[in-house]
């Protein structure tokens, strides 16, 4: 017994806890100069946990864009009587279709990114011209009026992000202006009014500019600063707005009244939203996937749509508020869905669908892989006065497509 | 200890004998009340009435359930009923009768008036022009939080309210606020926070409370080619690149990088095979990488703002050539 207690004694000695606390500071140091040098958090919580073992440092989920199996060659032939065709090899940042008349040829008008000069085609002829060689440096994006006189161009150049407007109202003297304003997003009116949004220290103001006379008006202001505009195409359609998406965040759909903003009885994660005067279509996260909705603005009732709705890839008809195509791929939007789009680190090979919301149909219309060969990620869809055509860019080059409906 | 025991026996006892007393006092006796899930409903929200008698001898009571005077059909004897809130600016009465034996009637109510309380949420980090989306929050960066209460016509002046915040049970700004809709603050360690917020109206009643999560993630940096004619790509690299021409020019966009630190302390470098570059651009976000003369090359950016060392990423592509 008196032996035992002799090497609990020596064991407890002073020198055992130096050389164990030493091991435990030592330790300690390690594991700080290895955070420190190597280790970067893949999540705020993981920070203590993740020893990088294994040689990953890669602390981003990368969701790989899906090889093509297909023909990327771009075939640009405008006169081509097939029904889906490739406009431009270009990059277009904004394009409208302009029609003197029910019988004259259609023709589409678009900015080309970068630069920002702009191009005419005809529609009839294939035919090309470039009307206006001003250049502003790092264009990314464009919008025209519907006369066709204006165009407002955003530059990206020193991160300013200035947007120009540009008459081209006499070819041969084209006249060009940098708006005063720190401009968010922007469009023109059916009235060819510059409609804009200004960021201000208590959130964000909604602007009219008359283009000829320059007269600025307020319209509406919004208390936040990070929106996304669902603007008014018709005049008849109130304007809407809701926060930024990200499938993280809550987003709260108001539409603007008298200058103020009114709450829509719809919100959600990754809220995402489009209306014309009888109906908002909107996507939100329900159960860690992305689904679309579809709400009767005079009924107030909500119904799930048939398929997957996104603004960017989705427009009305002029005839009929219950009609729209939409390009939309069968596949999954999961939790990441639309950041990750919106980043461009997932891609989508869409066909082109029409969707009725009397009777929540859809129908796919065409499928580019199979008809063209092409893989297409839709986006800025649009579509002609007379609802004929649908025109879009294709998010993977930017360059602009029609389909004949 | 005998005394001790008996002591402690009445202590133990004979509050228990007080409230098996309350339970007995009256026909009914004690109060009734309606306990309302969620306790302050907004629009269009599923809510679920139960009724509140745990002070009442309710043994042999009928129960009914009533919105707006209107008997519920199928409500007889529930302890709950579930209903949907009324848009903005509708009350909504929902009332519980309970009958005795003897014929006596007790009655609670309570009125459900849903306001949209909506809170806003803007971090302040760093998303490209290109990106429609919301930036998210990382840790260490600013979170402006705005409170909307909305009502059937607009969204009310919110000098009619007062707000308290609480950021993980941590009261912000000092206290309750009137007109306090906007607040700001730095997000904490851990990977997701609460904020709670109460709304209470010029008489001091709550008229609403929600909670929030605010996530924190970290810096997500992602590659994308730039054409010097035409600008930066909207696809990003992905995990491989395969060299077209004889160069290309790179850029690391890094998404949710706090904005105080983009012009502040970063610390940068681009690494080809491990080996880093010596960076001959004015953006160091930016680098061009030429044609090795085949096979595929690891590419490797980090950034961290040394202000705090938390923030940071380090994202490899392979470049073939």
């Amino acid at each position: 017994m008196k032996h035992r207690f002799y090497l609990i004694h020596k064991i407890m000695r002073r020198s055992f806890f130096i050389i164990i606390g030493s091991l435990i500071v030592i330790l300690l140091l390690a594991f700080w100069l290895y955070s420190l040098l190597y280790g970067t958090p893949q999540k705020v919580g993981d920070v203590f946990a993740n020893f990088g073992i294994g040689g990953n440092n890669n602390a981003v989920d990368i969701i790989q864009p899906t090889a093509s199996t297909t023909d990327e060659k771009p075939v640009v032939n405008v006169a081509s009587l097939v029904k889906l065709r490739q406009l431009t090899i270009r990059p277009v940042i904004g394009f409208r279709e302009f029609q003197a008349s029910s019988t004259a040829p259609k023709f589409i008008t678009y900015a080309e990114g970068g630069t920002g000069n702009i191009y005419t085609i005809n529609l009839t002829s294939g035919e090309e011209t470039r009307v206006s060689n001003v250049t502003i440096p790092i264009a990314e994006k464009a919008v025209f009026s519907g006369n066709g006189r204006f165009v407002a161009i955003r530059s990206g150049f020193t991160n300013k992000n200035e947007v120009m407007l540009v008459d081209l109202d006499d070819l041969n003297d084209i006249k060009s202006e940098v708006l005063s304003f720190r401009i968010n997003d922007f469009t023109f009116s059916n009235t060819d009014d510059l409609l804009f949004t200004e960021t201000v220290s208590t959130g964000t103001i909604g602007r009219s500019l008359n283009p000829l006379t320059k007269e600025v008006k307020d319209i509406f202001s919004i208390p936040f600063q990070q929106v996304t505009m669902v603007w008014s195409q018709d005049g008849i359609t109130p304007h809407y707005a809701y926060p930024k998406a990200s499938s993280r965040l809550l987003g709260y759909l108001y539409v603007i009244k008298e200058g103020s903003i009114v709450r829509v009885p719809i919100s959600g994660s990754g809220l995402t939203a489009e209306a014309n005067a009888d109906y908002i279509f909107f996507s939100r996260l329900v159960d860690l996937n992305q689904q679309s909705f579809f709400y009767d603005v005079k009924t107030g009732i909500e119904s799930l749509a048939p398929i997957m709705l996104t603004p960017e890839k989705c427009v009305f008809t002029h005839s009929d508020n219950a009609k729209l195509f939409c390009g939309y791929e069968i596949t999954e939007y999961p939790y990441f869905f639309p950041d990750d789009w919106y980043k461009g680190t997932r891609i989508f090979s869409d066909r082109i669908w029409k969707i009725n919301l009397n009777n929540q149909s859809a129908t796919q219309i065409i499928s580019p892989p199979i008809t063209v060969g092409r893989e297409l990620d839709i986006t800025d869809m649009t579509i002609g006065q007379d609802d004929k055509m649908l025109y879009f860019t294709n998010k993977n080059d930017r360059t602009l497509w029609l389909y004949e409906i | 200890m005998r005394i001790f025991l008996l002591l402690v026996l009445m202590a133990t006892i004979l509050p228990t004998t007080f409230v098996q007393a309350q339970f007995f006092d009256g026909a009914l006796g004690g109060e009734l009340g309606i306990v309302l899930d969620p306790q302050y409903p907004g629009p269009r929200d599923e809510v679920t009435a139960t009724l509140d008698d745990y002070s009442l001898n309710t043994s042999g009571t009928s129960i009914a359930w009533f919105i707006d005077q209107k008997f519920v059909v199928g409500s007889e004897n529930k302890r709950s009923i579930s209903f949907t809130a009324g848009d903005v600016g509708t009350n909504t009465k929902i009332e519980v009768r309970l009958t005795d034996i003897s014929g006596h009637v007790l009655t609670a109510g309570q009125t459900v008036a849903p306001i949209y309380i909506d809170v806003i949420i803007e971090p302040q980090t760093y998303t490209p022009v290109f990106y429609t989306g919301r930036a998210l929050p990382i840790y260490g960066s600013t979170v402006y939080l705005t409170a909307l209460v909305g009502s059937d016509t607009n969204l009310t002046q919110t000098n009619g309210y007062t707000f308290n915040w609480k950021l993980n049970d941590q009261v912000l700004s000092g206290g309750s606020m009137r007109g306090g809709n906007k607040t700001s603050l730095i997000v904490p360690h851990g990977s997701s926070n609460i904020i709670t917020l109460s709304v209470f109206n010029n008489q001091g009643q709550t008229i609403a409370r929600r909670l929030f999560e605010i996530p924190s993630v970290a810096i997500d940096v992602q590659f994308y080619e730039i054409n010097t004619l035409y600008g930066l790509s909207h696809k990003a690299v992905g995990e491989s690149l395969n060299l077209l021409s004889n160069s290309t020019t790179i850029k690391a966009v890094p998404y949710n990088l706090d904005l105080n630190s983009v012009n502040g302390n970063l610390f940068t470098e681009w690494q080809i095979n491990g080996r880093g570059q010596k960076n001959t651009t004015a953006d160091p976000f930016e680098i061009t990488l030429q044609r090795r003369g085949g096979g595929s090359d690891n590419i490797t950016f980090k950034v961290r703002n040394l202000s705090e060392l938390l923030q940071g990423d380090e994202t490899s592509f392979l470049l073939n050539s």
